[in-house]
Order: C-alpha cells, then sequence, then structure tokens
C-alpha cells in the first residue's frame, strides 16, 4: 500500500510538472511576441477523455493575433522555460513562411510527450500531447503539417 | 523506495548520455539569421528505438533502416537553406572542420550527393574495424547540412539512411574508401 502510495504521488507529481512546463511555455509565447491565448473551457480535460490514436492527453493553447517580433529565437525562448527533462527534438524556421516550430520531448508512461511550439501569421498554438511510436515518425519528418493536423482535430473535438 | 529511485535514474541515463554527445559546433546557430529555413532533428537512442519500432516491415527499404537505426545511439541534423549564394563562408564550416581533421576522424572519398550542385563530404570515426561514428558535411551554394551519427554504421548504410529523418542522400562509388587507407 506503501508502494502504491509512492508510485501515485509520483504520477501525479510529474503530471503537475507536465502542465506546469505547458502553462510556463505558453506564458513565455505571450510575454515573447505580444500575444494571449484564447481560453477554452475544459480543453485539457476533454482531451484527455477522447483520445485518438495520434495523441492522447492533449493541452492545448490557441493564440489568434500574429505574434511580433523575430521568430527565430523561438528555441531559445522555449528552452528557457522548461525544466532539463525535456530534450530539443525538432526545429523548423522558416523566414519564406514566416513560420517557426519548436518541438521538445520526454518519455512518458505510453511513449513519449511532446511539447509543440508552432507560430505563423494565421493562428500561433502551444500543444502538448502524448504520441504513440506510430505517429511519432510523422512528427520527425512534417512537424508543420503534424502541428496543423492537430490543431485541426482538436479545432473540432471542441 | 530504493529500487524505484534507481529505476528512474536507469530511466533518465540514456538521455543524459545522449546530450553529451552532440558534436555539432555551437557558432553553426549564427547561420540561423541568415538562412531562410533552418531545420534541426535531434534523435537519440529512445527517440530511435521508438521510431525504429514502427518502420513498415513489408518495405524492403524501411525494414533496413530499421536494422540499421536499432543499433544507434544519437542522430543529429542541421540544416540551413539560403535565399541566395554566398551567405555562408569556409570560416563557418572551421569549427565543424578542426574538429575532424584530428587523427581519429577519416574522410571517405568516392561519395557523391544525389542533389545537383551540392558537394557532400563524409568522414568516419572508428575503433579497430568498427566505425563508430559518422559525420555528412553536405553544401552546395544556396543549402548547408550537417549530419552527426553516433553508432555502429557502415557508410554503404547511408544509401539506406538518406531521406529519412532529413539526412541527405548521398552515393557512394564502389571503390569509395578512406582518405587514409583503412576502408569500408
Amino acid at each position: 500500500m506503501k508502494r502504491f502510495l509512492i508510485l501515485t504521488t509520483l504520477l501525479f507529481t510529474s503530471a503537475a510538472f507536465a502542465s506546469d512546463d505547458f502553462k510556463a511555455v505558453v506564458k513565455a509565447v505571450e510575454s515573447s511576441y505580444g500575444i494571449h491565448h484564447k481560453h477554452i473551457p475544459m480543453m485539457g480535460v476533454m482531451m484527455k477523455f477522447t483520445p485518438n490514436h495520434e495523441a492522447r492527453s492533449m493541452k492545448l493553447a490557441i493564440f489568434e493575433a500574429a505574434p511580433e517580433g523575430d521568430l527565430s529565437n523561438l528555441q531559445h525562448v522555449i528552452s528557457s522555460s522548461l525544466g532539463s527533462d525535456w530534450a530539443p527534438f525538432v526545429r523548423v524556421w522558416s523566414r519564406r513562411e514566416r513560420e517557426s516550430v519548436v518541438i521538445y520531448s520526454k518519455p512518458s508512461a505510453s511513449g513519449m510527450r511532446l511539447l509543440i511550439t508552432c507560430l505563423d501569421s494565421d493562428e500561433s498554438v502551444v500543444m502538448s500531447v502524448d504520441v504513440s511510436e506510430k505517429s511519432l515518425r510523422e512528427w520527425i519528418e512534417e512537424p508543420e503539417s503534424m502541428a496543423h493536423r492537430a490543431r485541426h482535430d482538436a479545432d473540432e473535438e471542441n | 523506495m530504493k529500487r524505484l529511485l534507481l529505476s528512474l535514474i536507469l530511466l533518465w541515463l540514456p538521455a543524459i548520455a545522449s546530450a553529451q554527445e552532440i558534436r555539432l559546433p555551437a557558432n553553426l546557430e549564427k547561420l540561423s539569421a541568415k538562412a531562410v529555413e533552418v531545420v534541426e532533428v535531434n534523435l537519440d537512442q529512445r527517440m530511435l528505438q521508438l521510431a525504429a519500432r514502427f518502420m513498415d516491415p513489408k518495405d524492403p527499404d524501411e525494414q533496413q533502416a530499421k536494422k540499421l537505426i536499432a543499433n544507434l545511439k544519437s542522430v543529429y541534423v542541421r540544416s540551413f537553406e539560403f535565399d541566395k549564394a554566398g551567405q555562408y563562408s569556409e570560416a563557418d564550416l572551421a569549427g565543424i572542420r578542426a574538429q575532424l581533421q584530428s587523427p581519429a576522424w577519416n574522410r571517405i572519398v568516392g561519395v557523391r550527393s544525389k542533389r545537383q550542385h551540392e558537394n557532400a563530404e563524409v568522414y568516419i570515426k572508428s575503433n579497430g574495424d568498427q566505425i563508430t561514428s559518422l559525420v555528412i558535411v553536405a553544401a552546395d551554394p544556396n543549402e548547408l547540412t550537417f549530419v552527426s551519427i553516433d553508432g555502429p554504421i557502415k557508410p554503404e548504410d547511408l544509401a539506406d539512411l538518406g531521406g529519412q529523418f532529413h539526412i541527405p542522400e548521398v552515393e557512394m562509388d564502389h571503390k569509395a574508401k578512406s582518405e587514409k587507407g583503412a576502408a569500408k
């Protein structure tokens, strides 16, 4: 019983830290690029209970205004907001498209947790998802389109 | 509790160890400011094993790549695309070239990029007969790509890895060999 309690506490503590990391990144994006995320009621809870094969336990923050300033420093902004347990995974910066995608990863119970920040002139998002092995490769090969797809799926779920 | 702590430490150890393997010079980052597109991929051993698990066993190419990446420790890719020629110079490459000039590294001659006007260099680091690391420097006037691969690999395996994870596609001559003698 004691071991069970310790394990449960550790699990919840780690979930709470993951949530803190997500919030820290959202705050960092807001303060660095002069944008504010729109509130989506019960979004985190709803995504946890409506998992699909690609993304589980998703948290999502959507920013409708265009980000201001230099998007090429996004990785620096994100890395200074995250704990050392997160590792840089994929980064794509396009001056041509004015788009910046930064993905950090850390192992999770079900595979891999990704923290994705995608800034562009139309709509920017920060999302935290548990991904399966199946979709991991797509996140490596096509990070921008996967981020757009996940955002679209989340919009439909909502 | 002690066992639990030990398990947690073991769980994180590969991530910590692989983070120390990065050999690409930090000054490359300044090229981001001149580039119109930058792609960066960091795959540690855990990520590679996860990616390998889902490669299609029915596809011969993927099966080959799966065998290969399952044994690798890390793959790091940095790619910079520029809107015009002359945006980077040899000085920008000095940091990486200096590391690759050390006696531990050998350049493989007889390697060609599959892309027109792109010059690809492949360097290997060996421990006895076993290649333990491989670096690709692929450069054309508008694009610069560095790939650093740690783990057991043969230069000819690059044909299977090319095109995966943003690794450039290169061709090896059948006579391809190390400049310093020890061949493939």
